[in-house]
């Protein structure tokens, strides 16, 4: 559930507006995964008195929303606590997880006042029902993949196809699957296939392809989060995108906002392939050499 | 007596091949009107499908367009139940059952000689999210099913009658990041059952859309998660009926300037 910035119909503590003022509401959560759930440790505070308050009584209660499309799983959980945990069997997720922390009203509240609201509101009060929200925090993203393996390579990401096209260009990059996929002209997927059954070829061909795909990919990306396009939400989607996130993060590089050079990432991304290939090349030339004094 | 149940373990498509499948549908077009799967000559005995450890009971379905909708979903549904969440929501399943086992089906229900075929959503899953499950030809059976059995009732697949009342109930409900929660979605459709029975039907277009509308902004201010079946129905139940009026009022302005 993305919350996005709405007017309520009665004043809501939220990042987004200053409905209440010279307040705060904070969260964090912690999670892992194991074979049977995902485990997540919340923790959820607000300095603003009444909300507090509301909390202690039983009127309100602390809660996290968690959503995930490709699953179809939606679920509330919530607790009079501002630390606890909850479990998702783990079959119930997978890729983007949606979560958003949450005060929400447990029962009716009439005539709910709170010395912190807009004094735009003057000296007025709501009737506040059941599940309405009383506070909002800013939403988290997380990817929870099933098959995730951590010294899983970089490659698996990508996928070189043929392309049937009658003018298919040189190289083609597709990003809107699951993979990502670097479309060659049948020729050259032939011989491409032919040349990757050569072991001492294959960090030669990542370094043709897969580096200028990624530099590509990497560009785009810096581009369109710094203008804030909405369209990188899709891509956020794909596996491809989760599982680079998440070899970057390791790197100590932070996608959504790319500072160093991208051909440098790139190539740290796939650990460093150049000098592998420039000796496998060498490799490969002596060993072309010998074979003709041989024979 | 016993049934004789046929059982069969479902094939799925290599993840690549998929992919082949998908990136080169503008090349491939002419295929998807062909009377029979072609998969096996496409790929050229290259091992693009495996078989799953899924066993699932064989099932026929209904040659036929929306009309053969529910029947399909109760047998699908029911020969499928026990599918896994991950199962379900497996592309390579499903576009496996869509290009080979339900072929013949799929080039009926969702002919890709008319002009408005969309052969990505329909045969394939052309987005991440849970769309793709309720577009696919064969995946969205599975999930209407999901969505609607209720196994406190004597005839389980009641509501999915609801639920398939008409294509624009099935759009707009499962459409909405609301229906994701089963208790809510269960909860719409008892509603439309009651006012079914009530004579007073909610599934045409011009009364169920604008009460789902309503539903995804009340939905925005209030977790309708929090609440309770009975206190959902009570929160729900005015929109219907403000709704329902406002479209009564409007029909009777149009029959009085007829007149």
């Amino acid at each position: 559930m993305q919350i996005k910035p709405r007017n309520y119909p009665h004043p809501v503590l939220s990042h987004f507006s200053d409905d209440i003022v010279e307040s705060t509401f904070s969260s964090t959560f912690g999670w892992e995964v194991t074979e049977a759930s995902c485990i997540f440790t919340a923790s959820l505070d607000t300095n603003n008195r009444e909300i507090a308050d509301l909390a202690e009584q039983g009127k309100a209660v602390y809660a996290y929303h968690v959503e995930c499309s490709q699953t179809r799983f939606r679920e509330l959980f919530r607790s009079d606590r501002k630390s606890f945990v909850f479990k998702i069997p783990s079959d119930k997720l997978e890729g983007l997880v949606e979560l958003t922390p949450l005060i929400i009203a447990a029962e009716r509240i009439p005539a709910y006042k709170n010395e912190k609201f807009n004094k735009d509101y003057e000296a007025r009060s709501f009737d506040i029902n059941k599940g309405d929200i009383i506070a909002v925090g800013q939403g988290e993203k997380l990817t929870v993949t099933r098959d995730y393996d951590p010294l899983k390579k970089i490659s698996s990401i990508f996928s070189v196809q043929p392309n049937s096209s009658a003018a298919a260009p040189p190289i083609e990059v597709n990003i809107d699957w699951e993979k990502v996929v670097i479309k060659l002209p049948k020729e050259s997927f032939e011989r491409y296939g032919l040349l990757k059954k050569r072991p001492s070829l294959r960090t030669t061909l990542s370094s043709l392809l897969i580096v200028p795909t990624l530099v590509h990919i990497l560009n785009l990306l810096k581009e369109l989060y710094a203008e804030e396009d909405l369209a990188v939400a899709e891509y956020e989607k794909r596996r491809w995108f989760q599982v680079l996130d998440l070899r970057m993060q390791k790197l100590g590089f932070d996608i959504r906002s790319l500072e160093d050079d991208t051909l440098f990432i790139a190539q740290q991304i796939i650990g460093n392939p150049l000098t592998k290939a420039l000796s496998d090349l060498e490799e490969f030339v002596n060993e072309s050499e010998g074979e003709l004094n041989v024979s | 007596m016993k049934v004789k149940v046929n059982l069969m373990f479902l094939n799925y498509l290599e993840r690549n091949s998929l992919l082949n499948l998908k990136v080169n549908l503008d090349s491939n077009n002419k295929l998807y009107t062909q009377s029979s799967p072609w998969l096996d000559s496409y790929f050229n005995h290259h091992n693009w499908q495996f078989q799953s450890k899924v066993e699932v009971e064989d099932v026929k379905l209904e040659i036929g367009n929306f009309e053969t909708d529910l029947e399909n979903t109760k047998r699908l549904y029911s020969a499928f139940k026990d599918l896994t969440i991950p199962q379900a929501s497996d592309e390579r399943l499903w576009t496996y059952l869509t290009h080979v086992e339900f072929w013949k089906y799929m080039r009926v229900r969702w002919s890709s000689d008319k002009p408005d075929a969309d052969v990505l959503s329909r045969y394939f899953f052309s987005s991440n999210s849970d769309r793709a499950l309720i577009r696919n030809g064969i995946a969205r059976l599975w999930w209407f099913g999901y969505a609607s059995y209720d196994e406190t009732r004597r005839d389980k697949f009641e509501l999915t009658k609801y639920l398939l009342s008409t294509q624009d109930v099935v759009e707009n409900l499962l459409g909405r990041s609301f229906s994701r929660n089963p208790k809510v979605t269960k909860t719409i459709l008892r509603i439309m059952e009651q006012r079914e029975k009530a004579n007073n039907p909610i599934k045409t277009r011009k009364i169920f859309r604008p009460i789902s509308e309503h539903i995804n902004w009340l939905g925005g201010v209030k977790i309708l998660d929090a609440l309770t079946e009975e206190e959902l129905e009570k929160e729900l139940m005015p929109i219907v009926e403000r709704v329902g009026k406002r479209y009564f009022i409007s029909q009777l302005k149009k029959v009085k300037k007829a007149n």
